[in-house]
């Protein structure tokens, strides 16, 4: 069954439909929430987000864009407002304390991300891409993300992200030429 | 040439999750989407700007009207009232309290 008609039967409640569209996706969703978050556990519950608001909207999908395009759209939202209430946290905790009461270990602290499914050889500079991905805007984020870890086409990202194809094609320039910045600052400061 | 070599050390940064493998989530991840797929869906209440707008406005104008009324009680407050219980009174060298 195609991922669309698997959208309405799950609007008319069937699980076994619902079931069947999770495995079909898990991995895309998961994966790209890990992108976004770097980190296994707020992956998982922002994966759990997406499919709680697929299940509820389902009966609202409308079939103008494709079902994979639609996913990927809740995904990318869920992670922004996830990543935005992150930050937040953040911001708040110099007003709170930044000390865990138990522990005593800084809280709100991003620690380093490895990316389970990277080649070995590759491991130690996607830790630095992640790193550097963190310290781009929303937008170059989203766009790096769908194309340079999920593999998709521009045309896909330009229909996930409202925009057009030139405008995709100008974030992804501007994210590498960002990201090509921030890791020759971090090269900088570690030969100074 | 360390220039040429720094360059191809950002591309590979860069492309460094060329060949990667998509990850998967734990197996016990769609038990607890099932779960709270079950509970009853309530979509959580959003406030239009334009009532936030009205709401802070609203405590603006409260808290301008009570900085200015308590200001013009303290104009109104005669500070003879407060002069003459100093003046009435006094504590000696002593520590003795005068005027009791």
């Amino acid at each position: 069954m195609l991922p669309e008609e698997l959208l309405q039967h799950i609007a008319k409640g069937d699980k076994d439909a619902f079931r069947q569209l999770y495995e079909l996706f898990k991995a895309r969703v998961y994966n790209t929430c890990l992108s976004y978050l770097q980190n296994a556990s707020d992956a998982e519950e922002a994966t759990q987000d997406v499919f709680v608001e697929i299940h509820h909207a389902a009966a609202k999908y409308q079939g103008n864009a494709g079902a994979a395009t639609w996913i990927y759209r809740i995904t990318v939202n869920k992670c922004l407002d996830r990543l935005r209430y992150n930050n937040r946290q953040k911001r708040f905790s110099f007003l709170t304390s930044i000390f865990n009461r138990d522990t005593g270990v800084l809280m709100h602290d991003t620690p380093t991300f490895e990316h389970p499914g990277v080649k070995a050889e590759n491991r130690e500079q996607s830790v630095m891409l992640f790193q550097a991905i963190r310290q781009l805007p929303e937008n170059q984020q989203t766009a790096f993300i769908l194309k340079q870890i999920e593999g998709l086409s521009q045309k896909e990202i330009a229909n996930i992200m409202g925009l057009g194809e030139k405008a995709v094609e100008s974030l992804l320039q501007r994210a590498k030429a960002n990201l090509r910045k921030i890791l020759s600052d971090y090269y900088k400061s570690g030969e100074g | 040439m360390k220039r040429k070599t720094f360059n191809g050390q950002t591309e590979d940064i860069l492309n460094s999750m060329d060949g990667a493998t998509r990850a998967v989530p734990s197996d016990a991840l769609f038990r607890l989407i099932e779960q709270r797929v079950a509970i009853p869906y309530t979509k959580g209440k959003t406030i239009s700007l334009g009532t936030l707008s009205a709401a802070a406005a609203s405590v603006a104008i409260l808290i301008m009207l009570n900085l200015t009324l308590l200001s013009k009680k303290q104009d109104a407050m005669p500070s003879g009232d407060a002069r003459s219980v100093v003046e009435y009174y006094g504590i000696l060298d002593n520590g003795e309290i005068t005027g009791l």
